[in-house]
């Protein structure tokens, strides 16, 4: 059969992208021939020089001891200080330490565990059921923070609803989050309860874009389904699993703000403060502004290096340009 | 087609029942904030509500109504939320869809975009800004700051490319336009994708509190999320000074609830009708190379 | 080609960004004739700018009425010819003081009066230039009945003086209520005990709830004691664990700043400290304490008490308004208030007391001192129960008269209401200006004093627990210390004070709950100081003893 597979469809048109680099067009025929496309990014060129790149400016606060009433132009300069604040103090390592972990096991866990319940979700042929499930595991994105956070204090509480269905079992109470060793693993798990909805329904999104002959083809080459799941699902998804595993790359050291400042507590310091709460103690609540930015700067510096290092690992791996 | 081998119907049934517990889960804090909004108060600070009311009353209901800065908070998140989704998805599918061409400024601009993504000036140079140009106190604030987001521009663009090329070539072997190719193949069959984003936004639209309350200067310019914020967070506030009343306005636990529940309701109600859009299965029509 | 762009767009966008930062868009506007006051009205009509924090009453008002438009804003234009106009609203507390900080940049006029609570913000206030400096204005325009009431806490001034000048006033300064303990009496009197008035008796209670079954129900559910520590170990207003400390340390309580013959000691590293978290573990790991006590905020701590698992709490005498429901909800429980308990010495044991809340600061370029001393005073009639506020701020809202008998509780009024509209609350400040400290106005209703005036009135109204609960803080009042510190962070507090606040909760909290052993309190003091702890200490020593309040007193008027 002749039939071509997906994964071969995808380096096929990679490859034409690559050669397609060696000659340049130059410009004259260049917006003659694909002006339309210029044209169409105008709009998000406008928004981006005012809103993203005008304010960029303002990024030199980080190097200052900004005070408000003296504006950019007027506040003095400390070269790097700020940043130098970032290491100094154990608390603050502790706390960029404890974000990469925390960052790096969602990131994970939030790649694997939504593209396992986006193919779980697919085999349920219920039309009804499917929708079912697919409209409430969305819900609890919708709710914010500070009142999924109300809720769990309520039911990991020692004396709370989990701890009682334990009981039943004779296990003890566990202290979710009291207990440093088990801070991490209530947030991580929690944050995953509330968003893998948002990853499951992108790839059902790819899912339902899959050509049914596909499968047909395979099933007449003998595949059962968890062949079929090999050789055609996965590599469908592949691209945009890449593409969003890169994004959240970029996340990485935003291990979840809201989350954690409504859940967290002095018994957990250790293992559950992050860069961001405790730059809110430390700065943000006393107008440091100077030093708020600076840490900003050293998260973007160091997503910028990690996009840029997995965009070639990508490229050079799957043959695949994520942008 | 037939899976019937036996091993895959023992597969199917553990998933299905899989799927269907962790779907409940996913319902029940919903349905514990339901049953609150329903209950007495003395039976909330009792600790005694979980999934059914105890003391039933829509009192948390009719006082909600009532409170006409609820249901003016309302009508500018509504309005915010279609406003703003609109002029979005129109500057990212825009750009998205041009950027999954290949062409000569491609990659610079994709440069400038991603740029955006991780680097930002700060809350004070976005307010400045938002300030001088005159956007405080008005919808603008809260519809054009955020109206282009990387992110999304990102998996926009990647929806557009998982379209076939061979489908372009043949509409223009056949003489189409670039715009009739756009409007006619393109944005059909990415019709997921786009719904997809779209719906992220529009819940992100529903659920920024911060901006309201950073850009407004009057609670009658506040969206939603904004007020509810107010509405939540002052139950755990350290406010020393508190006295009897604001106390009192605390244990009504109850009418927090119902605020939440409607918040959140709108969207909930929305979404069903979206999910037409990823569901349906897309035949492409094969394509032989 | 592309990468010159780039570059282009970035150095266009740092200039603009710049530009953008530095300038001063705000145009001052140019009032050059004062309106006349004639007759204790303004006429023509003035505005006054104020800001205001967000609170839990932003969202309730009347049909028809507003930020700015409501019943008290009215009756400001009706009878004083001032209106009031609210141009600067922040969230809760971060939020607000973030908004006031932005307002800084230059982006926009700051309001004529506006309160501020955090002291580095005061701080940077006044080094920014922006705020009038008001010696003058209070000698001149504060009525003398106010100017008596600031003569009793000259302390309050110490974070707005700066090189002799007075650029604030602190906001209805009155020494707030103190805190009772609140006892579920049933217990007592099932399990034939006292109210605690010492240390041993305290224990014992506890060990009673917590394995007498004093609910009666055969389960072990109960326990003595419910508190918060997961922001602070000394609270101020609920769930407070204080009282235990100070019967160990006196007057050092825990998180503030004591003085002791002229020298300011920090009250976390004080003798006897150890001494409280030992006895803390000890009843923890004998469940008397509330599991959660890590875990919980200040108010959430409440709930084990109301849904009859804790006998006792400590907070201030309107906390049992919050916890009553306990009383419907398990059968025979009552609530009844005592007063803290004695320390070891035999004294009472002390709690943080509370001044003000908050400072009202003022825009450099006002001109209308007069008139916000004019709208001040008249806030104060409820308080004294004077002139049109004699009974509370307006009629069918915090009080009607029906049937020629003025009436507080909302389900009386004609026609009913749920709840009081808290319409002083409208006005610049979160809360209404009193001069009942603490529970005064309790003290003498229960002395058989006359209710006539709307203070004594709502007094009378109270449920008895309430009622006794502010009678035994108006008693006890002596016990109350405020915090002697109340300047700016100093120095090494901006850089070092997080860590030091961070450090001394996680070692507290984890000597009561028998993580750490009770040297590690050793080491934590150690640490304290050597980590910026004793530089502090000196920094405040220094402030104290430049704060030169007595010389800037007579310069108000106010000796």
């Amino acid at each position: 059969m002749n039939q071509v597979t997906p994964t071969e469809v995808n380096q096929l048109e990679n490859s034409k992208i690559r050669k397609k680099k060696t000659y340049r067009t130059p410009w004259r025929t260049e917006l003659k021939k694909n002006w339309p496309l210029y044209v169409l990014c105008i709009p998000a060129l406008v928004f981006v020089l005012v809103f993203s790149y005008a304010p960029m400016g303002g990024v030199i606060i980080a190097f200052q001891d900004y005070k408000p009433w003296l504006g950019i132009l007027g506040s003095e300069w400390i070269g790097l200080d700020n940043f130098r604040r970032i290491f100094e103090y154990q608390e603050s390592i502790q706390a960029i330490y404890n974000t990469v972990i925390i960052a790096v096991i969602k990131i994970l866990v939030g790649i694997i565990v939504p593209i396992i319940m986006a193919l779980l979700l697919n085999e349920v042929r219920h039309m009804g059921l499917k929708k079912g499930i697919q409209t409430l595991v969305y819900l609890p994105h919708f709710l914010s923070w500070v009142t999924v956070a109300g809720i769990m204090l309520n039911i990991l509480s020692l004396d709370g609803g989990i701890n009682h269905f334990l009981a039943n079992f004779g296990i003890e109470p566990i202290f979710f989050l009291g207990d440093p060793d088990l801070f991490r693993p209530t947030v991580i798990i929690s944050d995953l309860w509330k968003n893998f909805g948002f990853g499951m329904i992108v790839y059902l999104a790819v899912l339902a874009g899959i050509d049914p002959t596909y499968y047909e083809a395979a099933e007449i080459d003998g595949a059962n389904r968890w062949q079929q799941t090999i050789h055609v699902t996965i590599p469908t998804m592949l691209p945009m699993i890449i593409v969003i595993a890169t994004l959240s790359l970029g996340d990485i050291l935003n291990a979840g703000f809201d989350q954690i400042f409504n859940l967290y507590n002095p018994l957990v310091y250790s293992t559950g403060d992050i860069i961001d709460t405790y730059v809110y103690r430390s700065s943000l609540l006393n107008g440091q502004y100077g030093f708020g930015t600076a840490v900003g700067l050293f998260k973007s510096g160091i997503s910028l290096v990690l996009i840029i290092i997995s965009y070639r690992l990508a490229y050079k791996f799957a043959g695949y340009r994520i942008f | 087609m037939s899976h019937k081998s036996k091993g895959y119907r023992v597969f199917s049934f553990f998933n299905h029942i899989f799927l269907i517990a962790i779907a409940l889960t996913c319902l029940l804090p919903l349905l514990h904030l339901l049953a609150q909004s329903f209950s007495s108060k003395g039976a909330i600070n009792g600790n005694l509500v979980s999934f059914w009311p105890v003391g039933f009353n829509v009192d948390a209901y009719i006082k909600t109504f009532e409170n006409s800065n609820f249901v003016r908070s309302m009508g500018i998140s509504v309005v915010r939320t279609i406003l703003g989704t609109f002029i979005s998805m129109f500057v990212i599918t825009t750009a998205g869809y041009a950027l999954s061409k290949d062409f000569r400024g491609r990659n610079g601009l994709m440069w400038i975009f991603i740029v955006t993504m991780l680097f930002s000036g700060g809350l004070i140079p976005s307010y400045i800004l938002v300030s001088s140009l005159g956007l405080k106190d008005t919808i603008w604030a809260l519809v054009l700051p955020g109206a282009f987001g990387a992110y999304n521009l990102i998996l926009i663009m990647n929806f557009f490319r998982t379209i076939p090329k061979a489908l372009e070539e043949a509409a223009l072997i056949d003489g189409a336009s670039f715009f009739k190719i756009f409007w006619k193949i393109y944005l059909p069959l990415s019709l997921p994708g786009l719904a997809t984003i779209g719906l992220f936004i529009m819940v992100g639209h529903w659920n920024s509190w911060f901006d309201g309350i950073l850009y407004m200067s009057s609670t009658e310019n506040y969206p939603l999320a904004s007020f509810l914020q107010t509405v939540v967070v002052q139950s755990s506030s350290q406010n020393m000074a508190l006295d009897p009343t604001a106390a009192k306005a605390m244990s009504e636990k109850s009418i927090k609830a119902a605020q939440i529940f409607i918040g959140t309701l709108p969207i909930i109600i929305v979404y069903p009708f979206l999910q037409k859009y990823f569901v349906k299965g897309i035949v492409l029509g094969s394509v032989k190379e | 080609m592309m990468k010159k762009k780039i570059g282009l767009f970035f150095s266009a966008a740092l200039v603009v960004g710049s530009l953008l930062a530095g300038c001063d868009n705000s145009s001052k506007e140019t009032s050059s004739e004062a309106p006349v006051l004639k007759n204790g009205k303004y006429d023509p009509e003035i505005t006054l700018t104020i800001a205001k924090q967000l609170d839990e009453n932003a969202g309730k008002y009347k049909k028809g009425e507003s930020l700015n438009d409501n019943v008290l804003t009215r009756w400001g234009q009706e009878n004083l010819g001032i209106n009031i106009k609210t141009t600067l609203l922040g969230g809760d507390a971060g939020n607000y003081n973030t908004k006031l900080r932005l307002a800084l940049t230059g982006s926009e006029e700051l309001p004529d009066v506006f309160p501020v609570y955090d002291k580095q913000l005061i701080s940077d206030l006044i080094e920014s230039g922006r705020v009038k400096e008001i010696t003058t204005d209070i000698e001149q325009y504060m009525p003398d009945r106010l100017k008596e009431i600031y003569k009793q806490f000259p302390n309050t001034f110490n974070p707005v003086v700066k090189d002799g000048k007075v650029y604030g006033m602190a906001i209805s300064p009155n020494l707030t209520e103190g805190e009772v303990m609140l006892i579920r009496q049933d217990w007592l009197d099932k399990l034939n005990l006292k109210a605690p008035t010492n240390l041993e008796e305290f224990e014992k209670v506890l060990e009673a709830f917590t394995t007498q079954d004093p609910d009666g129900n055969g389960k072990d559910d109960t326990y003595g004691f419910t508190f918060s520590g997961k922001d602070s170990y000394n609270t101020g207003w609920v769930s407070d664990p204080v009282m235990i400390f100070s019967a160990f340390t006196g007057k050092n309580l825990p998180g503030q700043w004591n003085e002791e013959n002229g020298e300011l000691t920090y009250g976390s590293v004080a003798e006897g400290t150890k001494d409280a978290l030992a006895i803390l573990n000890d009843w923890y790991s004998k469940g008397y304490l509330n599991k959660e006590l890590a875990t919980q905020g200040a108010w959430d701590a409440i709930t084990p008490f109301t849904e009859g698992k804790a006998g006792i709490i400590i907070g201030r005498p309107w906390l049992y308004g919050s916890v009553k429901d306990v009383e419907t909800n398990v059968a025979g429980a009552q609530v009844k208030p005592y007063a803290t308990i004695n320390g070891l010495s035999g004294e009472p044991t002390y709690q943080s007391g509370q001044e003000n809340d908050g400072y009202f600061m003022f825009n450099k370029d006002t001109n209308k001192m007069e008139a916000f001393f004019l709208y001040y005073d008249k806030l104060y009639d409820a308080a004294f129960g004077t002139g049109d506020f004699k009974y509370g701020y307006a009629e069918d809202y915090d009080y009607d008269i029906v049937d020629g008998e003025v009436v507080f509780d909302p389900k009386k009024f004609d026609p009913p209401m749920d709840e009081l509209q808290m319409v002083g609350k409208m006005s610049f400040t979160k809360n209404t200006p009193s001069v009942d400290g603490p529970g005064k106005s309790f003290y003498d209703v229960l002395n058989g004093a006359k209710a006539d005036t709307g203070m004594l009135m709502k007094a009378e109204a109270a449920d008895e627990p309430t009622k006794e609960g502010y009678a035994i803080s108006y008693e006890n009042q002596d016990v109350l210390l405020p915090s002697i510190f109340n300047g700016a962070p100093t120095k090494t507090m901006e850089s070092n004070w997080e860590q030091l606040s961070t450090m001394e909760r996680e070692t507290f909290t984890k000597i009561i709950y028998g993580n750490l052993p009770l040297t590690a309190y050793d080491q934590f003091v150690k640490d304290w100081n050597a980590k910026g702890g004793e530089q502090i200490t000196t920094e405040v020593n220094e402030w104290y003893n430049n704060a030169n309040i007595s010389e800037v007193m007579p310069k108000m008027g106010l000796e």
